[in-house]
């Protein structure tokens, strides 16, 4: 053990402060600098009546950095999933991985549960033998049987909290539980505190109530802990109270400057708090409680949540609190800020804001304490550069240097294999954090030997909360219902049978035989997969009429059917396929046309002298050579494995459900200078663009893509065109997405 | 900057339409590579072959668009149209239904076209004879009915195919030195000269002429 962590280790356990100013060697990859239960993650109050309480477990790990030499990944778990899968996290690959160490650049989400969760048996080589202390206290607090309980709960007066646990019986199988969980207890090297500083309670006194919990009179001496709790809650509500609203004014209007004063143009603070951010009744906890003073609520123009199901989950609002209050997990070196509001100048509690390069916010709550500490644990570190701003602490994130014109995050994934997609699954099956998965997508692409596998999640035949045995019936069940629309097909009248044939069976025959022959799957003659190509798409036109058969399916379908070789899966695939993206073989020219609107506006705003060219052209805004990379997802324009990378990128419906768009972009951006340095007229455009097929770098465009989409969203002010390019695919796991402010020019766009 | 096959007095612009599947793209591409492409992709939008050919000493470069049978987009359609000097109209000598449609894409052709456009009437697949759907006689007299050109072809064997493009650019250079085609029209769907400015860069890639190329 080197001396100086000996030095920590021993002043930590004769509760020494340690001065954190005389460290200044750097930590350890993977070592854990920070770690505080019950941090708090409130979803949007628009998605529910009143504020929802969802603690986690935050841990900030230090991580090799190549450009920052340390960086620090802060992972956010919720609580719900520690109890619901105690196991997860041991179950994570990166656990077993270590390897993973050696890899300079590890997502977060791969590694947040490696070497902070483990079992005691095996402690990991950065652990100093310093227990952690969890505040068994707050555990029980917010250690709820079921969501609904806190909804009933919290409905209540704050003060009668007391009566609630009173009411929740803790049986023993949960108690089990809570002791194992308590075993798994990760070890950490410092900073292990729970609630720290002037917060921290007393050790020994904590320790007695653990041992209390653990005896069988849980209840009694819960209820007793609850009642010290409910003191500090309470008079914290006084002080609250009895100061009047002036001082809440002053907050807010503090707030409202530090926030102005930064270069984001987000978050403001609501002039008032209690009408429509919290739409509780008026004795509700969440409008009373000093915390929602400072509840943040995101301009207009942010995106919050999905006013349209999201893509992926096409359920409820409840799917998006999911995936809000899912695990949160970044790379801080890779933030823009952290903003850090107290509750008062002698509280250690209150609310911490980080905030992405791209101005998405995640707030977590630190309703007992730790606030303090974390800013001072981070500030640690050479990266952030310190500010203060009235009541608000901000740590900017110093870079030394950003590659222009690149996705920030460029290569910070690496391509999904095999490996990380069972990190991501539970052993229930369940994909936690589709969004990170789907970012690594984005960024980096699929093995190709997961195609199979992940291709369904992708195309919405699976959600990705799916377990192992809900997939099971949802592929027999929608087995049965394919088998219903082959024979609807197979049923039809002697006069429906004759049109249908002359209006799509004899369209499908003569594409499907010239769909994709190269590809082994489909090669030589008399090939029955040609067939069940053929049923697919019949079946499809049976399904849905109103869209028929229209050339270029044929071309979307087969890489499905040749990745899935079933005949079902692959129809219900397509059907997503279809449903999901918005490229699709559309018969109707409204679905194209909004395409092109779209990328008219894009190159308006992205590419501006290629647009003056092209308007000046006759029939130019018609965007001619642009139609097919649509229409089929450059499928024609480069060879298989890059097209589908360009697809799988899409399908991630990652930032943006428009992804093809600003990919289009990319190649003019790339590919298009010669068009008007050479002044050419549209022929010439299309016949310049359609001699590149084939011939264009997919890397270098899908990276220029990433860069345009980046630019595009870090934008100040879009037309309002464009508002619809971004909304979609929702914030995944931030409190808010960021749109720019949007502007309406009325230019000669809108009439076309 | 003369000599190579690079050097060319006009170019013509041509456009194949027609049902889909009757072997638009296959016929273009017996014409400008000399072979038979089974398998052929059915096209999405358009695509492009350029040949160069001799017509009455004159080099012409012919550039050929390529349609889609099904083209969802009637809007753009018009793009591809315009500006064309001549149309191969294609339809399946043993698919009746082809050219049934044949009126309809005669009307498009008429409608979207300047009144000198060449219209040539193909019927392939005549290796196929057995299985023929389509007299040759009453295609014939369609032909003459609407001043149409008309040929049987095979993009299999490339029977015919020849014939077809070159009697097109004969025809519209007929049209040329006659004054029947008036080459400063907007659309008359021909260069004399490869371009005036510093054009064509792409399509195999020659250079640009540096004659002055119409001097009125």
């Amino acid at each position: 053990m080197p001396f100086t962590q000996f030095i920590k280790r021993a002043s930590s356990l004769l509760g020494i402060d340690y001065d954190s100013n005389n460290r200044k060697h750097p930590p350890i990859d993977g070592e854990i600098v920070f770690c505080k239960n019950n941090v708090c993650v409130h979803p949007p109050a628009v998605l529910s009546n009143q504020v929802q309480h969802f603690p986690g477990y935050l841990t900030i790990k230090s991580q090799d950095d190549q450009v920052l030499g340390t960086t620090l990944i802060l992972t956010w778990i919720p609580n719900s999933n520690l109890e619901n899968n105690p196991r997860t996290v041991e179950n994570s690959p990166a656990h077993s991985g270590k390897n993973n160490r050696i890899s300079p650049r590890r997502s977060p989400r791969q590694d947040f549960a490696s070497e902070d969760y483990v079992s005691p048996e095996e402690p990991p080589p950065t652990t100093l033998g310093v227990t952690n202390v969890l505040d068994e206290t707050e555990e029980y607090e917010y250690r709820l049987p079921s969501k609904e309980e806190v909804h009933a709960a919290l409905a209540d007066t704050w003060t009668s909290v007391t009566s609630y646990f009173k009411a929740t019986s803790f049986d023993e199988k949960e108690k089990g539980e809570e002791k194992s969980e308590t075993s798994e207890t990760p070890r950490v090297s410092e900073s292990t505190e729970s609630d720290s500083g002037k917060c921290l309670k007393n050790p020994t006194k904590k320790r007695l109530k653990k041992s209390s919990s653990g005896s069988g009179s849980s209840q009694k001496s819960l209820s007793i802990e609850m009642e010290g709790e409910q003191l500090t809650v309470v008079s914290e509500e006084d002080v609250f109270e009895n100061d009047s609203k002036a001082k809440v004014d002053k907050l807010k209007a503090s707030f409202k400057l530090n926030l102005e004063g930064s270069n984001t143009p987000a978050i403001r603070i609501r002039s008032d708090s209690r009408s429509s951010t919290d739409t509780s009744g008026p004795d509700s906890p969440s409008s009373r409680s000093p915390i929602c003073v400072h509840q943040f609520s995101f301009p207009d123009n942010s995106v919050t949540y999905q006013t349209s199901p999201p893509i992926d989950s096409p359920s409820s609002p409840a799917s998006a609190v999911e995936k809000i209050c899912g695990v949160f997990s970044v790379d801080l070196g890779q933030m823009r800020s952290l903003r850090f509001f107290f509750e008062d100048e002698s509280s250690c509690s209150g609310q911490m804001v980080i905030a992405s390069r791209e101005s998405q916010y995640k707030v977590l709550h630190f309703h007992h304490g730790g606030l303090d500490k974390i800013r001072q644990t981070l500030s640690e570190f050479q990266f952030f550069a310190a500010r203060i701003n009235g009541d608000c602490r901000q740590l900017t994130v110093v870079r030394p240097h950003i590659e222009k014109h690149v996705h920030p995050e460029e290569g910070a994934y690496s391509k999904v294999n095999l490996d990380t997609w069972n990190q991501h699954m539970n052993e229930k099956g369940q994909i936690e954090d589709s969004y990170t998965l789907r970012k690594a997508v984005f960024f980096a692409g699929i093995d190709q030997s997961l195609r199979r596998e992940m291709w369904p999640f992708l195309l919405s035949y699976y959600p990705y909360s799916s377990t192992f045995d809900e997939r099971e019936q949802i592929r027999n069940e929608k087995y049965i219902e394919y088998q219903n629309i082959r024979k609807l097909r197979e049923e039809m009248s002697e006069e429906e049978r004759e049109a249908f044939t002359r209006n799509i069976q004899c369209i499908v025959e003569k594409d499907v035989v010239r769909t994709d022959r190269s590809h082994a799957y489909f090669r030589g003659e008399d090939n029955p997969n040609i067939e069940v190509l053929q049923n697919i798409l019949l079946n499809y036109a049976t399904l849905y009429p109103q869209y028929g058969y229209t050339q270029g399916m044929s071309d979307l379908l087969a890489p499905i059917l040749a990745e899935l070789q079933h005949e079902s899966d692959s129809f219900w695939c397509f059907s997503g396929l279809m449903r999901n993206t918005i490229f699709v073989s559309s018969p109707k020219d409204v679905d194209m046309d909004k395409q092109l609107v779209y990328l008219r506006e894009l190159l308006r705003i992205m590419l501006s002298s290629f647009y003056e060219h092209i308007s000046k052209q006759s029939d130019g805004l018609d965007l001619l050579f642009c139609h097919r990379w649509i229409l089929l997802c450059f499928k024609r324009e480069f060879c298989e494995a890059d097209a589908l990378r360009m697809w799988q990128a899409c399908w991630a419906h990652y930032q943006t459900d428009y992804f093809h768009l600003f990919i289009c972009v990319a190649i003019i951006a790339l590919y298009g200078e010669d068009v008007v340095q050479q002044n050419l007229p549209s022929d010439e455009i299309l016949l310049h663009f359609s001699s590149l097929a084939m011939h264009m770098l997919a890397e270098a465009v899908l990276r220029k893509a990433r860069a345009i989409l980046h630019d595009f969203r870090t934008r100040s002010t879009i037309p309002c065109t464009l508002s619809g390019l971004c909304t979609l695919c929702g914030p995944g796991i931030w409190d808010s997405g960021h749109v720019p402010n949007i502007v309406c020019i009325g230019g000669p766009e809108h009439s076309h | 900057m003369a000599a190579g096959p690079y050097n060319y007095s006009y170019i013509f612009k041509y456009i194949i339409i027609g049902d889909m599947g009757v072997g638009k793209s296959c016929l273009l591409h017996q014409f400008t590579e000399k072979k038979f492409m089974a398998d052929c992709p059915h096209t999405i939008g358009v695509e492009f072959g350029t040949r160069i050919i001799e017509v009455a000493g004159q080099k012409i470069k012919l550039q050929i668009w390529d349609t889609a049978g099904q083209e969802r987009f009637r809007a753009v359609t018009r793009s591809y149209y315009r500006g064309a000097a001549g149309a191969l109209m294609v339809y399946d000598i043993t698919r009746r239904t082809t050219y049934n449609h044949l009126s309809s894409w005669l009307t498009d052709a008429r409608n979207l076209t300047n009144p000198n456009t060449v219209i040539f009437l193909i019927g392939n697949k005549s290796d196929l004879d057995a299985q023929r759907d389509v007299t040759y006689d009453e295609a014939k007299q369609f032909a003459e009915e609407n001043g149409l050109m008309f040929l049987e072809c095979s993009a299999k064997t490339g029977e015919n195919v020849e014939d077809a493009f070159l009697d097109t650019a004969k025809k519209i250079y007929k049209n040329i030195q006659d004054g029947s085609l008036d080459l400063n029209a907007a659309e008359s769907g021909v260069q004399h000269k490869p371009s005036n400015g510093p054009r064509g860069a792409n399509l195999g890639g020659e250079s640009s002429g540096n004659k002055d190329p119409c001097s009125c």
